[in-house]
């Protein structure tokens, strides 16, 4: 791969309304980026390009509340593996609950679990990661300010018959 | 479950086709856990915001103005200081958040996978038109729309997928489930109102605007199957995306084409029917009455013309205008404000249809009940969710059928 952006970086451009999203077009790559090249993890935890809201008195408690719901969601997802699992068990009749007190994880179940938790880290903490990104590339305009330009008065409607039109192949 | 909450279908039982994501267990269980929450939001917490209004903001702002409150942003500047209206934006932001990392994190794992499959229906098909000198629109690039990280258009790889395919596994997230199996509910809307609206009618050309990835045009080429469809949208991820997905679906008679609504490329009066679905909003007071005016150029004498929106601010009450305002200002969609402002008759009336042709109606998404549910807002037993409820206005015009002799006389001038 010669010139393209990295693909693990999230802003490779920055301008004071953050990346310009044409810039992640992989120019000067005729193939462009491997998908497999991808970290799967950072290209998830992605921002959105525009100015986040705080609608907390403290940004901080807003944070906490963020980092709180991707954990309680976590929960949840935790929560119905064991389910199945637990029912699957006792649908088979494999294992005494014992067994599971008992376990101990090998090496190539430990190297699971690390893998695992990394993706969990980065998607309990997302929102400072983001803040981070934030730092990198501006906030972004804030949105009224938006609203006023996408919003202008329209100009005429133009002639019904423009220039540039091509039937259909 | 709270039994007072509408029964919740499973993100197992979406609609799956060649380029839709697997997803493991836990995955679905992340997706099928913040479809809860959505839920949660929606009929729980809700009710509570308009309670908070009710019983302490608007009396306070009320004796302040010295007045009852007139507009949205009055109630929206009191509102702002609200500690229940906080928490409930806080984690309507942060949900939304949420299933776009957890869409992307399922789709990036599998980009590779995906693309092949896209690429094997994609080659060489005359039905995927794509067009590298159309711009993004600043619309469209100004923010990522709806929190979706890169929009609709961003290419991160070579023939990119990846934001149709974190759009389309999000969708039923986003409306808990109420767009449907192939979250197509507008689509199959707009085809029930045309079978009894104009019974027996057959367009044979047929235009739909942004389609992205092309979910709400599907069942009018599926309806229409001799109408020859074309679904335009300047973001060529959506339109790779979608072309796969129609493929796999089996549904062969949709030409998606890198466009712009503001620049149709096709010849005058060329299509019979033209769409758009949740189109308008995501656009700019300058460039609506200039696809506005393309709609009109291109439609053929006889042609209808049908848009679905969430319905316009104008005569509504200031606390609802409010709550359906929120994702203007808090979900990335900077023009839905303005756009709700829109006098939609003016608009139509000056784009060359005439007075008198605007229609308006309203709409419902058309899903399989079995599985999923009835909209929120629906029925008496649930509650409505300001701005993300499958129930639309919908508004267009008729272009009045050229006269028979006149026709006749058109045909008979040599090309």
């Amino acid at each position: 791969m010669s010139s393209g952006p990295d693909p693990a970086s999230l802003d490779p451009v920055g301008t004071p309304d953050g990346p310009d999203p044409a810039s992640l077009d992989p120019v000067g790559t005729p193939d462009g980026p491997d998908p497999a090249s991808l970290d799967p993890v950072r290209m998830a935890n992605r921002r959105a390009l525009g100015k986040r809201p705080n609608f907390l008195d403290d940004p901080a408690v807003e944070r906490v509340l963020s980092i709180t719901m991707a954990v309680a969601t976590e929960l949840a997802v935790a929560r119905e593996r064991i389910d199945t699992l637990e029912r699957l068990l006792v649908q088979k009749g494999v294992l005494g609950a014992e067994d599971i007190e008992h376990f101990q994880p090998d090496t190539t179940a430990q190297e699971a679990r690390n893998a695992w938790g990394r993706e969990y880290i980065a998607r309990v903490l997302r929102i400072l990661e983001q803040d981070v990104q934030a730092m990198d590339s501006g906030a972004g305009a804030p949105m009224d300010q938006l609203m006023e330009e996408l919003g202008q008065a329209s100009a005429p409607p133009p002639a019904t018959t423009p220039t540039h039109n091509t039937e259909f192949p | 479950m709270d039994p007072s909450l509408p029964a919740q279908p499973s993100w197992r039982q979406v609609g799956r086709h060649a380029v839709f994501p697997n997803a493991s267990h836990d995955e679905v269980a992340r997706f099928d856990t913040l479809t809860r929450l959505n839920l949660h939001l929606s009929q729980v917490l809700a009710p509570g915001v308009k309670k908070a209004y009710q019983t302490r903001v608007e009396p306070a702002l009320a004796a302040a103005l010295g007045r009852p409150p007139q507009d949205r942003h009055e109630v929206r500047r009191a509102m702002a200081s609200d500690l229940h209206y906080q928490f409930w934006s806080a984690l309507r932001r942060n949900t939304m958040e949420q299933r776009q990392q957890a869409g992307r994190s399922v789709v990036f794992r599998q980009l590779g996978t995906l693309r092949d499959r896209a690429d094997a229906l994609n080659a060489d098909a005359p039905t995927l038109q794509l067009d590298p000198s159309v711009q993004q629109p600043r619309y469209q690039r100004a923010v990522d729309i709806h929190c979706m990280p890169g929009s609709y258009h961003t290419e991160v790889v070579e023939r990119d997928i990846a934001p149709g395919a974190n759009y389309d596994a999000g969708l039923f997230v986003t409306t808990a489930g109420m767009l449907g199996r192939y979250a197509d509910g507008g689509g199959q809307a707009i085809v029930d109102w045309l079978q009894k609206h104009r019974p027996g009618w057959q367009p044979r050309r047929i235009l739909d605007i942004g389609c992205t990835i092309g979910h709400n045009v599907l069942p009018l080429a599926q309806a229409f199957p001799q109408a020859e469809v074309v679904a335009i949208d300047t973001a060529a991820p959506v339109l790779r995306y979608g072309h796969a997905r129609a493929k796999s679906l089996q549904v062969h008679n949709i030409q998606f084409r890198q466009a712009s609504g503001e620049a149709v490329p096709a010849a005058d009066e060329s299509f019979d029917l033209v769409t758009t679905a949740m189109f308008w909003h995501e656009t700019s007071n300058t460039a609506m009455p200039r696809i506005m005016a393309e709609v009109h150029r291109v439609l053929a004498p006889g042609g209808l013309t049908l848009h679905l929106e969430q319905p316009q601010y104008r005569g509504m009450d200031p606390f609802e205008a409010f709550m359906r305002d929120w994702d203007a200002y808090n979900n990335n969609e900077p023009f839905w404000t303005r756009m709700h402002e829109w006098d939609l008759d003016e608009l139509v009336t000056r784009s060359g249809f005439g007075a008198g042709s605007y229609f308006e109606t309203t709409m419902q998404a058309k899903v399989d009940r079995a599985l999923f549910p009835a909209p929120l807002g629906a029925g008496d037993s649930t509650q409505e969710d300001y701005g993300r409820t499958p129930t639309w206005t919908a508004f267009g015009a008729s272009k009045p059928a050229r006269p028979a002799v006149l026709d006749a006389a058109v045909k008979a001038v040599p090309a």
